[in-house]
């Protein structure tokens, strides 16, 4: 859906009337762009894989992540306070590739990878980075190393980061087109899966409701309606998991 | 305070932080940072790093809120890298098309090429360095508990021999949660709520319990010097080493290079006896240590 949203006609007409400064740097994405996305992501990978040589870094919640990412039951996961979604997928990935270590590891050397494009398209296509700064920018942030740490482990991090960029990504595509309810839906819906990957993600409503109020700063219908719109989106999968675990005791 | 040694850990070398005290390093990530702000404010071309402030105002709402969420609920948890992973995420990018769109609204093409050739290449090659002296660290002796010193470690070693029947008792239950998954384990009892620091009403209780089991021979407390070296290292919600041998009444049975073993001498005769020259040396490297002292046990915001 989010690939869909990326390639709809808008987006491309838009292409079209990028801002004169950037010449070369407009919204179509360059001979640089084709070369340092692919190299980005590849070297992201490797490196990722390369730091987990020894097997997926365990820390003290990862004993519980991996116990219920290899027994998938909705009761086990219920129960505890950890989010749910990072075992979910992960135990999703490990029946697929039956092998829960090699299963971690590639999960999280993914997740860095989608994290990496997620940070060029941001820098290059919504902040107004040419594709050299964006490039090097994202190298600087990616291959430092707090990042390396959070990939290291069998944790949460890496699910909550990829969301993270998704959902930054949508809220400043809608900030450009503040009319376009698809983004907002979108930005709504990957801070939902945010905030059951981690509960931090909690910050990333607070954040992303200003930033839609602000946005709409002298309309406030659109304001109100668009505000709320987006907290309903972002908070439904929480509101789930909590009820689930109100009723189940 | 911890958040703000992390922060600057991202964006200075070692060396330079260590002969800098708490003001100092505040007083250096606020000018850095206010200083890139201001120099991205001031910009002459309005449209140049266009959207970038979104990353700065998300990097300092997630700020406020880590640091909220442990000023005022979680206190145990440390604002280390894997808390303030978010506002690195953010933080980092914002900060390096700020600067850029900065230089490049206010020289010529040929300055602002050689400013940012020299920055890429300073900023570069630190972080780059440590980055990859991590990723080469990990890759050789492994992450958290998955480090290569928790594989040889004596105590470890010695909880396997030990009857199925012994209930466990330790500071680093995750540590035998993930080495010895086949048996039960437990937290030390906690004497503070790990919220709200008030006095847990049970833990005399649970002290009494763990002292009569002791006594029993049915249960043995395990300390790992990997998780807590010193009595200074442990939570405040977790009793200390000498905490435990007062409240619980209990005595060292076993002192590991990496660990301790206690209990009551008069139930567990034959753990004295055990020979030390069967255990293997221990090389002692800090499992997890190195790794933004996270201890990894906490609940994070």
């Amino acid at each position: 859906m989010f690939l869909w949203v990326l390639s709809t006609s808008r987006w491309r007409a838009r292409s079209t009337h990028s801002p004169a400064f950037l010449g070369q740097n407009g919204m179509r994405p360059t001979s640089v762009d084709r070369i340092a996305a692919p190299v980005l992501v590849a070297l992201s990978f490797a490196i990722c894989w390369f730091m987990m040589a020894r097997g997926i870094g365990l820390m003290g919640d990862s004993a519980w992540y991996l116990a219920a990412a290899q027994r998938l039951d909705s009761s086990h996961l219920i129960h505890e306070y950890h989010a749910p979604l990072y075992p979910i997928l992960l135990g999703w990935l490990a029946r697929g590739l039956d092998s829960l270590g090699l299963a971690a590891r590639m999960y999280n050397a993914v997740a860095f990878s989608l994290t990496t494009l997620a940070l060029f398209g941001l820098l290059r296509w919504n902040c107004s980075a040419g594709p050299l700064e964006a490039s090097i920018a994202t190298a600087f942030t990616v291959f430092s190393q707090p990042l390396l740490a959070n990939h290291a482990d069998a944790a949460s991090e890496s699910t909550f980061f990829v969301f993270l960029m998704f959902t930054l990504i949508s809220l400043s595509r809608y900030r450009l087109e503040p009319r376009s309810l698809s983004w907002l839906c979108l930005a709504g819906a990957f801070t939902a899966l945010a905030c059951v990957a981690r509960y931090a993600g909690l910050a990333v409503i607070g954040f992303c409701g200003l930033a839609i109020l602000w946005q709409n700063r002298r309309c406030v219908g659109p304001a109100i309606l668009h505000t709320s719109l987006y907290a309903i989106l972002s908070l439904s999968l929480v509101v789930v998991v909590a009820a689930h675990r109100r009723m189940a005791g | 305070m911890q958040g703000v040694s992390t922060i600057i850990e991202w964006a200075v070398p070692y060396r330079l932080i260590a002969g800098l005290d708490l003001a100092g390093r505040i007083v250096v990530v606020l000018i850095g940072l206010g200083g890139i702000a201001w120099a991205f404010a001031m910009r002459r071309d309005r449209s140049a790093g266009r959207g970038a402030g979104l990353l700065a105002c998300f990097a300092l709402l997630y700020l406020l809120y880590a640091w909220a969420t442990v000023a005022f609920a979680a206190f145990s948890v440390p604002l280390d890298n894997r808390i303030l992973g978010p506002a690195a995420l953010t933080l980092i990018p914002f900060c390096s098309v700020a600067l850029s769109a900065s230089l490049r609204s206010r020289t010529s093409p040929r300055t602002y090429f050689l400013w940012a050739m020299v920055l890429t290449l300073a900023f570069g090659s630190f972080t780059g360095l440590r980055a990859w002296s991590y990723a080469a660290r990990v890759h050789r002796e492994g992450s958290g508990l998955r480090h290569v010193s928790w594989g040889k470690s004596p105590t470890l070693q010695f909880v396997r021999g030990l009857p199925e029947s012994v209930r466990l008792v330790s500071d680093g239950a995750d540590v035998l949660d993930v080495y010895l998954p086949e048996r039960k384990t437990e937290w030390l009892p906690y004497k503070r709520n790990m919220q709200t620091v008030r006095p847990m009403h049970l833990y005399e209780t649970h002290m009494k319990e763990l002292h009569n089991d002791a006594a029993q021979g049915k249960a043995l407390v395990v300390l790992f010097k990997g998780k807590h070296a010193s009595d200074e290292d442990f939570p405040h919600y977790l009793p200390n080493t000498r905490e435990i041998l007062s409240d619980a009444n209990l005595e060292v049975l076993q002192e590991m290079p990496d660990g301790l073993i206690l209990g009551v001498r008069a139930a567990w005769p034959h753990l004295l006896a055990a020979p030390r020259k069967e255990r293997k040396p221990y090389e002692h490297t800090e499992p997890g240590g190195d790794r933004s002292g996270s201890l990894g046990t906490q609940p994070r915001p």
